[in-house]
């Protein structure tokens, strides 16, 4: 099943909202990038910045990702299978 | 009877470099003294400082051994070795330790003399190299044991990090807040008097560049300057002091300050570091006064400003704060009361400064001073002077060819000054002598900034035969420029731009005879596009067997603005026509908003806010980074024996270790640059525009990595390219590391970043030394011909060279973890004997730019030349393919430069062995690198 990966770090001003759209998909993992785990997972997706959302499919490979930016609970849902 | 003994002296006399120096070259000189005892007794008073007790007791002792041994001659070596073994029996370690003997044995001297050295494989055998290889062999010694705490060094000789050049270890600042300076907004008659503290706290918006450094930026803000004009504020500094030693000077007509002991001064002379400064020499001070003849009035508000309360202050107790202000109260009194003398006195009564006028006053105290204050203070100004507590003085604060253009060759090391170039082939000549002078300043690559744009302004109106003739004498100057240091090759990089990088759009250039031209860089593109064409076309060409160039390096950036310049396609085309064929072309990426400097084999430096606000005075800009210290990441793995939480623990550990053994280095090369002009660093001390050639808060401190697969594999028992988890393993470690690297820059006030080495021999050494000491744990992971002792560990973060594995997979792996390792990254593609279509290059670069995080690529094919026939040929050949001579040698990439086969080291050659080769066939769509990440890259926001 697709879920969301949501890459996020302290004192970054859009990171909120993008916690909060992530909130309406029950199996979203938040990533700290000021943390190790997160900062390799973010890596590993090419994220260079925060906020960033990405969809990853059962394998953990990425669908679509929105880098730099939160979109709306209707861009993700409309993404997600 | 003891003094019948006769000594065989090499006229070693403590502290006289150059008498030991002579003689050590003329072994004619020898002479023969009689016994005298009391030479070991003054000996270990002066280099042990033992006292003369002890000091007498062991020369008795080492006298009866003597008598003892029934000798009739002994050496001072002899006798030495007898004081150090005394010593150690009486458990005097760091007696010994200070009183030990730097020299090398016989034998080892003889390898050096008749084999070659292997260390650098761009270093040949010849006198100048044996004269630099035991010249190294003592001061590595001389840094393990001196420079290096105890725990740090012996972590370098058991192998758990490599402290790299160490045998280069001699090569590789502000104001006291109450110092009162005057100033106005811009145009108002009103002068205001703060000191440096209260005027920063007055100024709003504070940014933090660096973890250690706080900056503001006032507008219409101005300072008064030399002879009572005004100069415009352009950065006020607040950083901390991080125990620099303070100096107070005072002067003849009583004014007085305390500043950092590096902080130039200047002197009726010269400009020197405060700690050079004399008493006696004169300085230029000033008077504010009434100012009547300027016009101006003084408001002197310093006692109605409550000085802002600051943390530090609570860390020291009360008796501490009132005995620091009691010193400092004594030395302003001392300083009055020698400014009074009647000699003085008499010079005041007919010299005294008036108001508003400039004066020569004689220094009356010059001394180190402590103080407690953990801040600092700088202001940098328009004329890059000011006025601070009256006396007139400079501010405090990569290698770009403005300086030269601007300044000409004028050097401490050189006797002759030249003005300034006017013509672009002296202009390289300059360039090369300051290469040479700083290859014997740097252990390192000598990196140039933009390179073609700098040239530019000399170029206008020369047609096109005479740019290329140009850069052909530029290329093969430098290429062959091997009579510097240990007559090696210096290692150059050309950092090189097809549209002129936007940061400089606005610059003002400087022309012939260093005089600027009224225009900006941005106007001189076309001479700058048409001088990298003719850099490309003669590195296409190659030498004059065709073989590829080595150095110097172009370093070709690439950024979204290259695409938008006009031609460029035609010359991508003609750098990746040079990737196929020469191999010598790196494709450097800049993403987003981000501006790099390259040198070194991927040595990567991101400037900071400080180096952009250089920008428009382009000769200023210089970048160096002090040392690099790899990790060795295998022997963490060993130690951990499976566990996570032992692994990240020596991790921090060793990361701990190398941010202490850069602030021991750091300390020493300070206290080289402390003694200034004079010093064995002149050349770095030199303050042409105002700042040291070496600005030591400016550094760029190095954490090496080495041997991430094979971590990886020995913990999880899968190699990165084999599973997912490992790669992500893999990550989690350079992560963790990055993150470290911020928390200890932070903690120590430097800029600590991860570089990939390029290990060329660390990589080898270490791997030998974890075969001697976890065999049993090495022997599983170590790649190359164990038996044949051609083995070796993964260069830094890169996949198993020989992994099954195409070179676009490769790619998309190694470039995820280029984000982490923010000093500079590189992809290699080996290409062999194969010379792919260059559009296959061209594809496969634009793709790696737009899809990929990789920092940098470089394409590697291989080849022999035929010493006979003097034909070049590609591949890696037994016999001349020609002549079938084999009186061959092949040339290759052995890690960030091309050098011959036969001068690599054992662990290099058993990598080039399993190397994969490929042709790009089949990958010329690359289609795997389409999409596989979408979306703006840029700058990660928590850098």
């Amino acid at each position: 099943m697709q879920h969301l990966k949501v890459f996020v770090k302290e004192n970054c001003q859009k990171c909120p909202a993008a916690k909060e759209v992530a909130n309406d998909f029950p199996e979203s993992e938040v990533y700290d990038v000021g943390q190790p785990d997160g900062l390799a997972e973010a890596a590993y997706y090419s994220v260079l910045c925060t906020p960033s959302i990405v969809v990853v499919d059962e394998q953990g490979s990425e669908v679509h990702a929105w880098r730099c930016s939160v979109p709306s609970s209707k861009d993700i849902a409309d993404r997600l299978n | 009877m003891a003094s019948n003994i006769r000594v065989l002296k090499m006229m070693e006399r403590a502290g006289d470099a150059t008498d030991i120096a002579l003689l050590v070259s003329t072994s004619s000189k020898e002479e023969i003294n009689l016994w005298d005892k009391s030479k070991i007794v003054n000996s270990l008073i002066l280099e042990t400082k033992a006292s003369r007790e002890l000091a007498t007791e062991i020369a008795d002792s080492v006298e009866e051994r003597i008598v003892d041994s029934r000798l009739d001659t002994v050496t001072t070596s002899i006798i030495r070795e007898l004081v150090d073994m005394e010593l150690l029996q009486r458990g005097l370690g760091t007696m010994h330790k200070r009183h030990s003997h730097l020299g090398l044995p016989m034998y080892d001297v003889e390898q050096i003399i008749t084999s070659a050295n292997k260390e650098n494989s761009n270093t040949t055998h010849n006198p100048e190299s044996i004269n630099l290889t035991l010249a190294e062999a003592i001061l590595k010694d001389f840094a393990l044991r001196s420079v290096f705490s105890e725990d740090i060094s012996h972590a370098h000789m058991v192998g758990d990090i490599h402290l790299h050049d160490l045998g280069f270890i001699i090569r590789p600042y502000s104001y006291l807040g109450d110092t009162r300076v005057h100033w106005r907004k811009k145009g108002s008659p009103l002068v205001f008097t703060t000191t440096m503290e209260q005027l920063y706290h007055l100024l709003p918006e504070e940014t933090r560049p660096e973890p250690t450094v706080r900056v503001k930026y006032p507008e219409e803000f101005e300072m008064l300057d030399r002879g009572g004009t005004w100069t415009e504020v352009k950065r006020v500094v607040k950083k901390d002091r991080l125990g620099k030693q303070m100096i107070f000077l005072a002067s003849s007509d009583g004014k007085y300050c305390v500043v950092t002991h590096d902080h130039p001064v200047i002197t009726s002379e010269d400009i020197k570091p405060a700690s050079m400064v004399q008493v006696g020499e004169e300085l230029e001070t000033f008077s504010v006064g009434a100012g009547e003849e300027k016009e101006i009035e003084e408001v002197d508000i310093s006692h109605l400003i409550e000085a802002i309360p600051t943390s530090f202050k609570l860390r020291f107790n009360a008796e501490d704060v009132f005995l620091a202000h009691q010193r400092l109260q004594e030395l302003v009194s001392q300083a009055a009361y020698v400014s009074e003398e009647p000699r003085t006195r008499r010079d005041r009564r007919t010299r005294r400064s008036r108001p508003g006028e400039s004066f020569k006053a004689r220094v009356v105290m010059a001394e180190p001073v402590d103080v407690l204050d953990v801040f600092i203070y700088d202001v940098t100004t328009e004329t890059g002077t000011l006025i601070a507590n009256g006396i007139y003085s400079h501010n405090c604060g990569g290698h770009s060819l403005d300086y030269i253009k601007k300044y000409g060759i004028s050097l401490p090391n050189i006797t002759s000054t030249s003005r300034p170039a006017k013509h672009p082939e002296v202009l390289i000549g300059h360039m090369v002598k300051m290469a040479s002078t700083l290859q014997s300043h740097y252990a390192g690559a000598i990196g140039w900034e933009a390179v073609n744009m700098f040239f530019a302004p000399y170029l206008v109106g020369i047609p096109y035969e005479r740019v290329k003739q140009l850069a052909q004498m530029l290329i093969y100057e430098f290429n062959q420029l091997a009579g510097a240091r240990g007559s090696q090759v210096v290692f150059t990089d050309f950092n090189l731009y097809w549209s002129v990088p936007r940061h400089f759009w606005e610059t003002p250039a400087i022309g012939p005879g260093g005089v600027y031209t009224g225009k900006t860089y941005k106007e001189y593109e076309k001479e700058s596009q048409s001088f990298l064409k003719a850099l490309f076309e003669v590195y296409l060409e190659g030498d004059a067997m065709g073989k590829t160039f080595v150095f110097p390096k172009p370093l070709l950036h690439i950024n979204e603005d290259f695409f938008k310049a006009e031609g460029h396609e035609e010359f991508l085309d003609l750098a990746c026509q040079v990737a196929s064929k020469q191999g010598i072309t790196y494709f450097v990426f800049d993403r987003g908003d981000e501006i790099t400097v390259s040198q070194c084999c991927r040595l990567k430096l991101r400037l900071s806010e400080k180096d952009l606000e250089e920008i428009k005075t382009p000769e200023k800009i210089r970048f160096t980074a002090l040392q690099n210290i790899t990790i060795n990441l295998p022997r963490i793995a060993y130690k951990a024996n499976g566990s996570d939480e032992v692994l990240f623990n020596e991790l921090e550990r060793a990361m701990q270790m190398v941010a202490k053994a850069h602030m021991q280095k750091k300390e020493f090369i300070a206290s080289l640059l402390g003694q200034g002009v004079n010093g064995p660093l002149s050349v770095l001390c030199d303050a042409k525009d105002g700042e040291p050639y070496l600005r030591l808060e400016r550094l760029t401190y190095l954490a090496g990595l080495l041997g991430l697969n094979e971590m990886v594999q020995y913990h999880t028992g899968k190699e990165l390219h084999e599973s997912q988890e490992a790669l992500k393993f893999g990550l989690k470690v350079v992560a963790h590391m990055n993150l470290t690297t911020k928390r200890l820059s932070e903690k120590y006030g430097i800029n600590l970043v991860l570089e990939e080495s390029p290990a060329e021999s660390s990589g080898y050494r270490l791997s030998k030394l974890d075969m001697k000491y976890y065999p049993a744990q090495a022997v599983r992971v170590l790649k190359g011909d164990l038996g044949g002792d051609e083995f070796y560990y993964t260069n830094s973060v890169h996949l198993n060279v020989e992994a099954d594995i195409d070179y676009i997979e490769r790619v998309q792996k190694q470039s995820l973890f280029h984000p982490l390792i923010e000093a500079g990254a590189i992809c290699h593609i080996w290409l062999g004997e194969h010379e792919p279509d260059p559009r296959s290059i061209r594809s496969f670069v634009i793709k790696t730019f737009r899809n990929t995080s990789s920092a940098q690529i470089a394409f590697s094919p291989e080849f022999t030349v035929c010493n006979d026939c003097r034909s070049t040929h590609r591949g890696i050949h037994e016999t001349c393919p020609r002549c079938e001579s084999d009186n061959v040698y092949g040339i290759t990439r052995i890690v960030g430069y091309y050098s011959k086969v036969t001068t690599w080291n054992k662990g290099k050659v058993g990598e080039l062995r399993d190397r994969v080769r490929t042709s790009l066939e089949g990958g010329s769509d690359h289609a795997a690198l389409e999409g596989v990440r979408e979306g703006e890259l840029s700058e990660m926001s928590s850098r």
